[in-house]
Order: C-alpha cells, then sequence, then structure tokens
C-alpha cells in the first residue's frame, strides 16, 4: 500500500458545476482517497490519502471524463529478473500512473502525470538501469539492435582469446594463459561485472551477479594460485564467459526477431506499370492488383472486381467479394480477379502499419501469475549464493579446496533466473502474436488473463450482433417533397439508419442549420421548412399526431414519413450465443429502441436492454459484475472503458483509436480469444515447471551432487544455463 | 452562444449534451442534466430551474 499523500491531476471534459460532483463522487470512492478538491476553473482535482493514481485516473475515465497524461519510453539496462523491484519503485514514486515493463525488450513504458513529474525526474529516479529514452528518432529496435552487436563483438573476441587461454593452459603456460584471460574477463565479461556493481548498487542479486561470481571467484583464485603456486582454472573462466556469452547472445537474436514485428512490405504495381515499394506509393496513386498477389495499400476499389481473402482483419479466410466503390486493406490478398485501387492510406498509417504497431506496443506485464515468478526470481538468487557457499564449505571436507570450489562456482553458474523472469512475458507474447494472425489483436496482456473471469457477457447490436448494415423500409409516405427533405438532412448525419434513409435521396436540397441529438436524431432547415428526424420519442416531444414507426421524419412539425428498421443478424452469432447462454449471463445493450431490437432479443433468447444512451449503456455495464462488453470500438467507447474486458468491434480502419483491450472482428472470434487464453495459461505454466525443473536438476548436479559418476564442470554448467534461456525463448515461439 | 441548463440554471456553451423539446434546441451541462429534464420537461419549463440533481 503506497503511503498518505497529494496528487494534483489535470482532468480534461468538465464544463460544468455536475462534473465536479461527478468526478469528486468517482474518485472520493477509490479505495484509499480520504478527500478530494476538484477545482472547474482550473480543470484541477487534488486527490489526498494513501491510493492508487491509476485506479483515480481510472475512475475519472470511467466517469466520462479523461486525466491528462503522457507517456514516456526508456529503455534500460536490466535483466529479466529484475522487473519486479524496477515495477515496484517506479510505481512507489509520486506522479506516476502505470508503468509497464517488456522483460522482453527491455523497454519500459511509464505514464505521467505532467503536473506532478517529469521525464527528467523519472529518468533520475532510474538512474541505476542507465535509462535512455526511446523515441521516434531512436526507436527501441536500434537499442535491441545495438545491443545484440555489443554481445556478439564479446562473443567473437571472448571466443578467440578462450582458446589461447585454453592453448596454453593444457601446455602448462600458466602465465601466458592468465595474460590472455585478461581480455576474456575484462572485456567480453565486462557487462557482466559492470550489472552485478549495479545490483549491488540497488541492494539485489541477478543473473549478472551470478555470472560475475562464478567466473571472477574462479579467477581470482587462479591468480592467487598462480603466484602461490597450485592449480589454475583460467580455462574455466575464461570458458565460462564464452559459453554464457553463446547462449544470450543466442538468446538476444532471437527475442530481437521475435519482439519487434516489422511492417511488411510488399511491391505495388502502378497503373504506369512501374513496380514500388509500398512505401513509395502515395495517397491518390492508382495500385494494380492481380491474382494471387497481396494488396500492397489501403485504399478503394476503382475498377475491377474480385474475391479477396481479408483473413487479416476477419480471421475468416473465405474470400469476400469487391467491386467498384468497396475499400480494402493492406495485407490482404486478392484470391481471384483484377482490382485498381485508390489508395487512400500507406505505410505505418495502413491498416496492417497499424496492426504492427498495435501487436509491438501490447503490453505482456501485469499478469498474476508472473507476479508469483517475479517475487520467487527475486529471492532465487540469494538463495543460490547461500547453496554455493554450503556446497563449498561441505565438499571442502572431503576435497581438496581447489575442487571444492570449483563445485561452488559450478552452482553458481549453472543457476538460471532468467528463465523465471522470461517464463509469462514471452509466452504473454507468443500468444498475442499468435492470435494477431487469426484477427484478434491483443492490446492489453492482462485481459487474456481477465477473460477466465468473466461472469456476464454483454453485447452491442448494431454492428457487432448484426451486421451494422442497416436497411430501412418506408412504412408510410405523405408526401415524396417531404421524404426527400428528410433524407436530405439525414446525409449529414454518420448514424448508420440515418445513412441508410439517405440513401432514398433523389434530389440535391441545400440543409442549413443542421443540429444532431446523439441518440436521439437531428433538426435541420431545408427551403425554409424545419425538419427532424429521429427516434418515436423524440419525434414525439417535437410533432403533432405521430404515426407508428421506428424512425419518423417530420416538416414544419408534421410527420410526413416513418420508417421500419431491419438489420442482419451475423453468420454464426446465434450459434455463438446459445453456447455462451451456457456458461455466462448474456444480454444485448442497444441504442436502438425499434421492434428490431425486441425481434433480435426473441431471436436469440437473450435479454434486450434497447433505447439506452452511451452512459446508459455504461452504467448497465458497471451494475453487473466481471462484465465482457463487445460493442463498436468509437460509439461504445464508453461501455467498453467501463467494463472488466472490453472488446471492440475492428472496424478495418484506425485500430489505436479504439477503446476496447482486444479488437476483434466478429463476435465469432471470441472462441479464438477463448482458446487463446487457455492457451497462454498452459504456456505460462509449461514455461515456469520448465524454469524450475531446470534449475532443480542442474543445481544439485553443478553443486557435485553425483560426484564422481557425474561432474559438471562451471563452464558447462555456464553453457547448460545460458542455453536453457534460449530454450525458454523457443519453447514459447516453436510451441505448436 | 450561450444557453442556460434548464434543470441546473448554469450558463453552457453548445455542449453535446443536448436535446430538441417543442422544436427548441436546449443545451445541457451534463448528461444527469438532460436525462432529468426528459423525465419532466413541461415540469423543468413552466417553474424553471430546480438546481443540481443529486
Amino acid at each position: 500500500m503506497s503511503s498518505e499523500k497529494t496528487e494534483k491531476l489535470k482532468v480534461v471534459g468538465m464544463h460544468c458545476a455536475t462534473c465536479v460532483n461527478s468526478v469528486s463522487r468517482a474518485i472520493s470512492k477509490v479505495e484509499g482517497v480520504e478527500g478530494v478538491t476538484v477545482n472547474l476553473a482550473t480543470g484541477f482535482a487534488e486527490v489526498r490519502g494513501s491510493f492508487k493514481l491509476n485506479e483515480v485516473v481510472e475512475a475519472v475515465r470511467k466517469a466520462g471524463y479523461d486525466v491528462e497524461t503522457r507517456e514516456i519510453k526508456l529503455y534500460l539496462r536490466a535483466n529479466p529478473e529484475n522487473a519486479q523491484k524496477i515495477m515496484s519503485e517506479i510505481k512507489e514514486t509520486p506522479g506516476i500512473v502505470s508503468a509497464e515493463f517488456n522483460p522482453s525488450s527491455n523497454v519500459i513504458r511509464i505514464r505521467i502525470n505532467p503536473t506532478v513529474t517529469d521525464q527528467k525526474s523519472v529518468v533520475e529516479k532510474l538512474k541505476d538501469y542507465s535509462p535512455t529514452v526511446v523515441d521516434e528518432k531512436k526507436k527501441e529496435t536500434s537499442f535491441v539492435r545495438r545491443e545484440l552487436d555489443s554481445m556478439l563483438y564479446s562473443l567473437i573476441s571472448g571466443a578467440v582469446f578462450t582458446s589461447f587461454v585454453l592453448y596454453f593452459q593444457y601446455h602448462g603456460s600458466y602465465f601466458l594463459s592468465f595474460l590472455f584471460s585478461i581480455p576474456v574477463i575484462a572485456y567480453s565479461g565486462r557487462r557482466y561485472y559492470a550489472g552485478a556493481l549495479r545490483a549491488l548498487k540497488n541492494r539485489t542479486a541477478d543473473m549478472d551477479t551470478l555470472v560475475a561470481l562464478s567466473s571472477g571467484t574462479a579467477w581470482a583464485y587462479s591468480v592467487y594460485n598462480l603466484f602461490r603456486g597450485g592449480q589454475v582454472f583460467f580455462d574455466a573462466a575464461s570458458l565460462l564467459i564464452t559459453f554464457v556469452l553463446v547462449g544470450k547472445t543466442l538468446d538476444a537474436y532471437l527475442r530481437y526477431r521475435i519482439s519487434f514485428v516489422h511492417i511488411p512490405r510488399y511491391t505495388a504495381r502502378l497503373e504506369s506499370g512501374k513496380s514500388v515499394d509500398s512505401d513509395a506509393v502515395k495517397v491518390g496513386d492508382k495500385v494494380i492488383v492481380k491474382s494471387g498477389e497481396v494488396i500492397p495499400v489501403d485504399g478503394v476499389v476503382e475498377d475491377g472486381s474480385a474475391e479477396v481473402d481479408e483473413s487479416i482483419i476477419s480471421g475468416e479466410s473465405l474470400p469476400v467479394s469487391k467491386r467498384a466503390g468497396d475499400p480494402v486493406v493492406s495485407g490482404s490478398t486478392v484470391a481471384r480477379g483484377y482490382l485498381k485501387i485508390y489508395t487512400t492510406r500507406t505505410g505505418e498509417r495502413s491498416y496492417i502499419g497499424q496492426l504492427v504497431k498495435a501487436v509491438n506496443e501490447a503490453s505482456t506485464t501485469s499478469i498474476g501469475l508472473k507476479r508469483t515468478a517475479d517475487r520467487a526470481a527475486a529471492y532465487f538468487t540469494p538463495t543460490i549464493m547461500v547453496i554455493a557457499a554450503l556446497t563449498f564449505l561441505l565438499w571442502r571436507f572431503f576435497v581438496p579446496a581447489g575442487l571444492a570450489l570449483l563445485f561452488a562456482v559450478a552452482v553458481l553458474a549453472a543457476a538460471c533466473p532468467c528463465a523465471l523472469g522470461l517464463a509469462t512475458p514471452l509466452a504473454v507474447l507468443a500468444e498475442i502474436r499468435e492470435l494477431s494472425r487469426k484477427g484478434v489483436i491483443v492490446r492489453h496482456g492482462s485481459a487474456l488473463e481477465k477473460v477466465n473471469e468473466v461472469k456476464t457477457i454483454v453485447f452491442d447490436k448494431t454492428g457487432t450482433i448484426t451486421t451494422g448494415d442497416v436497411k430501412v423500409e418506408a412504412v408510410r409516405v405523405e408526401s415524396e417533397e417531404g421524404l426527400q427533405m428528410v433524407a436530405a438532412v439525414e446525409s449529414l448525419s454518420s448514424h448508420p439508419v440515418a445513412r441508410a434513409i439517405s440513401r432514398l435521396k433523389k434530389d440535391e436540397l441545400k440543409v442549413t442549420d443542421f443540429n444532431e441529438f446523439p441518440g436521439e436524431g437531428v433538426m435541420g432547415t431545408v427551403n425554409g421548412h424545419t425538419v427532424i428526424v429521429g427516434k418515436r420519442e423524440f419525434i414525439r416531444n417535437n410533432c403533432e399526431n405521430v404515426p407508428e414507426g421506428d424512425v419518423i421524419g417530420c416538416v414544419d412539425f408534421r410527420p410526413v414519413a416513418s420508417f421500419r428498421i431491419k438489420d442482419e443478424i451475423r453468420d454464426g452469432v446465434k450459434e455463438m450465443i446459445e453456447e455462451l447462454k451456457k456458461g455466462y449471463i448474456v444480454v444485448i445493450a442497444t441504442g436502438d429502441s425499434s421492434e428490431f431490437a425486441d425481434e433480435v432479443g426473441k431471436e436469440l433468447g437473450v435479454k434486450v436492454h434497447k433505447g439506452l444512451t452511451p452512459e446508459q449503456k455504461a452504467e448497465l455495464v458497471k451494475s453487473m459484475e466481471k462484465v465482457m462488453f463487445i460493442g463498436d470500438g468509437v460509439n461504445d467507447a464508453l461501455a467498453i472503458r467501463s467494463a472488466f474486458v472490453g472488446i471492440s468491434m475492428n472496424s478495418g480502419s484506425e485500430i489505436s483509436k479504439q477503446a476496447g483491450d482486444v479488437v476483434i472482428s466478429a463476435p465469432t472470434a471470441l472462441r479464438v480469444l477463448w482458446e487463446g487464453s487457455r492457451k497462454l495459461e498452459r504456456r505460462i505454466k509449461e514455461n515456469l515447471v520448465w524454469a524450475f525443473g531446470y534449475n532443480s536438476v542442474f543445481i544439485p548436479l553443478a553443486a557435485g551432487a553425483l560426484y564422481p559418476v557425474v561432474y559438471l564442470a562451471p563452464q558447462f554448467a555456464a553453457l547448460a544455463m545460458s542455453m536453457n534461456s534460449v530454450t525458454v525463448t523457443l519453447w514459447s515461439f516453436l510451441r505448436p | 452562444m450561450e444557453h442556460t441548463d434548464p434543470v441546473c440554471g448554469m450558463r453552457v456553451g453548445e455542449t453535446e449534451h443536448r436535446t430538441l423539446y417543442k422544436g427548441k434546441v436546449y443545451y445541457f451541462c451534463s448528461a444527469k442534466c438532460k436525462e432529468e429534464f426528459q423525465k419532466d420537461p413541461e415540469g423543468y419549463l413552466k417553474s424553471g430551474p430546480r438546481g443540481m440533481p443529486s
């Protein structure tokens, strides 16, 4: 629990006294908050108590407002097992809203409250881990790449000098062997000594400590014996460093390759016949795509027709037919046909670019199981040091000091705390990657774990349960002229029903004084006539003699047309809801108040809450237990944020602007999500069992439990240790 | 343009919290005020603002 403090936040979106009430109320409900003062004029909220800042920010957001925050990305020099310590240190600092450390790339993403702290203070706070700011110019890949290069140089020089060390040692030239071991220890092994020193300063111990201690002890003891006369182990000390580097470099390379997905580069054939890199295509360029080719850009079909495999969005490999006017996204494949595409987005802004970015930025931390592993990792190293000391003391009774020391050194070298630290984040990373290939974009790794605790599932209707391709049926038209005015006013709104009504437009009429009432209807003036279109209740407040119908249009306060709304239930949704009903409470929440909403409820056999405003949807979600809300990422943002797990439907456009923890293409993809979540749990467990299993086999072996039948020399213990990290990485990603 | 929230009496701009009643647009300071108004529009229009809904 954090200690008593006062923190000032900048709340965005408060424009009246009621807002002050709502914000104060929301904040005061947060655990640990003792007092809160909200100032409408300045927009600042002062919070007192021993609260968690991220909970306060969450509460404000759920109340429908926002808090000004800033994100900082830092590249740290740290080992996976330091994650827990780094996180607890940073979370204690005032002004930190949230922090996510990805031990796989060594990048920490910190959200700060800019009124309390700034980048400089955060960098200062983490100075023990030599932080470097990651930004547009210095991308995280470049840091990891540089680290990888430096490891490779260390490894190569280590290998060369170690071979000399071995040659001279086995030919009895101990002094030359000592000389050649110096660069191995001082240059190739420097990262471990520097790391051990850093850990010591932080009063902790990690893998670096173990490597430094094991190689350092063997080397120092050999130097001592070189002058005093006695056995020397320059070979073991040098080989130990080299072997650790072999595994660690391989591991770093694999993680570099796996951690950063790159935006695929496609070749685009321009109208002129010239082939260029997809990055070089400009908005407005026309691109030709033929059978079997990947669509390199986002755009609209200008000419031609084709069957397109859009599994990149939908996870569904059944081709969709595309004709002139249809949108297409980069990364999908033309199965049959020919398309001429007018380019609207390319590169990072394109769909595939956004997908890659979302996957790269998905957080992998704060998973429950992991916390246990992290804690274990923190105690692990000190325990190993004690075991090593005991090993030495015990063997001292039976064998010469030199051999007893080698046993102790082997224990230090064999222990592998990193596999413990990496077990969970790597499994999460692997699962996020795999799901992204199936059309499920996970943005917060923790959502994968929470999916299993869900009790209630709330679906939005339009566009989620149904295709969103709303059709209207005019049931009564009093005058065609009036209908045209209604269609003209509706054409200015982007609501699906309005779009459907606007398709009835034949004349180009000029609309002035347009006004939209979210969730209710619209109003405008056409040729001096007041036109109002909207839901029945809305119209009832404004017009006389309101007829039957879901949506009604009035001209000069008299109904001129009424419509019924029809929409189709998506394929497979009925079966899936049947399945879900067996284990969960399933309901539909919709803003639509038409009879069609009831029909959908009846057809699927679930309760429908209809005619809800966005706020009421959010209220409904908050009133139920552990809710998963699935809805439109933009219109249902409030409800999605209020939910335990928020899922937004992918519209194939702006991924980053969607509110969900997870973005899916169709409700049927929920199955994939659940499967993924179960698989993740298995993967984490396997990784942890493996990590613990390795240590419990190799540490006793190294300690000489089976000596003299099996003897594990320190250098081979080190090789086993470093290859174990490689195994965990490979297993995470290659596991079927 | 400034308007008066018919529920709490505050001066508000053209906020997203708005509705149309008998052909006239009303702006509110919050969703809460709008909800209150829709429960009893006639009452609010006749007797004037009653202060912040709790």
